[in-house]
């Protein structure tokens, strides 16, 4: 690999700004520091954003609490769930790609680095631009992260808050369509000699699926938001049902697949992981990667399972297209299972949030799967069990999928090692604050309970469900306070990463930790690409040498 | 097995992956058409599709020009300051439609700074990109 004159350039470029002060790294192309930038915003609200659930779950806890009014509480769930949606989940798995793609697949840098690095920024302001919405004397957005006209029309939520909403979710998503475009063409054409499409690791491959439904999913919420602007200056857009009904299937043609945005790249981390843990090849790699390209084309067909009760959509054929699912998502369920069985399991903490994530997402999956049948949807629709089912796809699954992937690829990120004892503990913490939070609310739902409610009278029997659900939110929080000590003590003790603590399989194990500017260098040169597990096949050859 | 669609396929792998999958979802708007949807959903759609198939010319195209950038390309200067001026003054754009044209005067000047960083960058030989 040889790099043309412009990386020598590029020193000349920067010379006036030190690489490593503030405004170095705010205005640098390098795509690890870009991908750090996104992911490390995306953590600090992905706090914030549990500081709100906690707030909502101190409200619910008890019946008929007024911990805060109505009006601030509607506030509160309607940026917890843009924030976790537009702001957290779906920023990290694209900042997850930008970090690590180019390194998997042998290159030196992202394509197109000023678009990821104005998509970052883009996101960032977004971020902000939402949030600025609580100092609005008439407060926050406050329609749910769906935002339904004519609802959140200026005639039934006037204020500045909605359209501060509208701003910043508009360019956090243009900012998103960057960088995964920048992903996707990483991806395809960037790859190193040798690195063919059937030797890409699985989290690269599943990185382009993601981006794909980017590219043919997020425009789709850019023209609902621009409907909704319009709508904001002109209400009387929302007369006609045409446009309320019309803004539904914009957003949902977005609202579904970015779910698989916000899960696909945690697959492919969790499967690195597996692999990686049960010193064991990806098992079903082929299998693997045409399921993940159908899924996402499927994922692409079933957004009007969220209209079932509009009566505005063919349900016969979401529920078909959202049934169908279960065959590409049992591949790769089997897929994960396979590489698991007969391994050599290491229990370490991102192996830990790996195993969990399988158990955990099934029931997500699986009560999706409830919620794509029209006869249970009405009865379950906008109720907690679609709160529960959303969160044991998110939470219990992609953010496990987070966490492990965080755990995996923070030596190689920083240099550092995390502890494991607090790691144990961060998870164990997670995995029953997760299942005592979130498993109640199926029952709650089944019971009648509507989701988006500031309280609930004692007679209607939701007292003690709650009560759980609000000690799990505890545990979370407990658990979260470990994960943010244990990134604490690793800076302060700086506990030094080799290269390769873990045995990895991928390029990104093969060079320094953390990676040079231009990834590989003469003295970290790319080993042979001969599978998609490179360093295995090398360390199989020294082996077989050996004996 | 190795017709000249099948060498086709392998010296553009990035193309048929991106290609394939908007036939993919092609066929699956093509069932929904049958089951009586709505205009506007099936425009929806189809409008998703043109712009993967446009994704997939733009990858075609790039990989007809040859393997080169898989193995030899310039990797851009260190210097973005231009395009972080640039979503700044975007977003200050952006926030016109809450408070009024009067932002145009924060606006404007970053996008001209932003220009400015740019036309001198390039000028010093970096990348556009």
């Amino acid at each position: 690999m040889t790099l043309a004159p412009d990386a020598a350039r590029s020193t000349g470029a920067s010379r006036s700004v030190r690489p490593r002060s503030w405004l170095g790294w705010a205005i640098s192309t390098d795509h690890k520091r870009i991908g750090l930038l996104t992911m490390g915003t995306a953590v600090v609200l992905l706090f914030l954003m549990g500081i709100l659930a906690l707030l909502m779950r101190s409200q619910l806890a008890q019946p008929e609490q007024q911990v805060f009014s109505p009006d601030l509480y509607n506030q509160l769930f309607s940026i917890h769930g843009s924030g976790m949606i537009y702001m957290v989940m779906t920023p990290f798995a694209i900042g997850l790609g930008v970090y690590l793609v180019p390194l998997q697949v042998g290159a030196p840098a992202i394509a197109m680095p000023r678009t990821t690095l104005f998509g970052y920024w883009l996101y960032a302001l977004g971020a902000v631009l939402m949030l600025t919405g609580f100092a609005m004397p008439t407060g926050a957005h406050a329609d749910g992260w769906f935002s339904y006209p004519p609802m959140a029309s200026s005639v039934y939520t006037p204020g500045n808050g909605t359209p501060l909403w509208i701003v910043g979710v508009f360019a956090a998503t243009v900012g998103s369509l960057g960088m995964g475009w920048a992903v996707l063409w990483t991806a395809l054409r960037k790859r190193a000699r040798g690195m063919t499409m059937l030797r890409l690791p699985i989290f690269t491959w599943s990185m382009i699926a993601s981006t794909l439904m980017v590219i043919g999913a997020f425009p789709s919420l850019l023209a609902a938001l621009t409907l909704l602007a319009i709508g904001r200056v002109e209400p009387s857009v929302f007369d006609s049902n045409v446009w309320n009904i019309g803004y539904q299937h914009l957003f949902w043609f977005y609202g579904h697949p970015v779910v698989y945005v916000m899960f696909f790249p945690y697959l492919g981390a969790v499967g690195e992981v597996l692999a990686v843990f049960s010193r064991r090849r990806f098992f079903g790699y082929k299998g693997t990667v045409i399921s993940l390209l159908v899924f996402a084309a499927l994922s692409m067909s079933v957004w009007g399972h969220h209209m079932f009760a509009t009566g505005q959509a063919t349900n016969d054929y979401y529920s078909l297209t959202s049934i169908a699912l279960l065959v590409p998502a049992g591949i790769e369920y089997f897929a994960l299972v396979g590489t698991v069985l007969g391994g050599q399991l290491v229990f370490t903490t991102p192996m830990l949030f790996a195993l969990a994530f399988i158990p955990q997402f099934l029931i997500g999956g699986l009560s999706g799967i409830m919620v794509g049948t029209p006869v249970i949807d009405y009865h379950v629709t906008d109720s907690y069990f679609v709160v529960a089912h959303l969160h044991y796809v998110l939470f219990a699954g992609s953010a496990f999928g987070l966490f492990a992937a965080v755990y995996f690829w923070w030596p190689k990120v920083t240099g550092f090692l995390l502890d494991e004892r607090l790691g144990r503990v961060h998870f164990v913490l997670l995995v029953i604050g997760t299942n005592l939070t979130f498993l109640p609310m199926f029952w709650l739902g089944q019971f009648g309970m509507p989701r988006r409610v500031a309280t609930y009278p004692e007679w209607a029997g939701f007292g003690a469900l709650n009560l759980v659900s609000s000690i799990g939110a505890a545990f979370l929080a407990a658990g979260m306070i470990a994960f943010a000590m244990n990134i604490q003590v690793s800076f302060r003790r700086r506990p030094k990463a080799p290269a390769d603590p873990w045995q990895g399989h991928s390029l990104e194990w093969a060079t320094a930790s953390p990676p040079p500017r231009y990834n590989f260098t003469p003295h970290l040169p790319l080993p042979p690409i001969t599978s998609n597990a490179p360093l295995l096949d090398a360390r199989t050859r020294q082996g077989q040498g050996r004996a | 097995m190795s017709g000249p669609v099948t060498r086709w396929c392998k010296r553009h792998p990035g193309a048929v992956v991106v290609g394939g999958w908007a036939v993919l979802n092609a066929v699956l708007l093509g069932v929904l058409t049958g089951y009586g949807e709505s205009e506007l959903a099936l425009l929806l759609w189809a409008g998703a599709f043109v712009l993967l198939t446009l994704a997939a010319t733009a990858v075609l195209v790039s990989s007809r020009r040859g393997p080169r950038e898989l193995t030899d390309y310039g990797v851009p200067g260190d210097n973005g300051a231009a395009v972080v001026l640039t979503a700044f003054g975007l977003a200050a754009g952006g926030l016109m439609f809450v408070y009024s044209t009067w932002l145009v005067i924060i606006a404007a000047p970053l996008l001209l700074v932003a220009a400015v960083f740019a036309v001198r960058h390039r000028g010093r030989g970096g990348s556009s990109r």
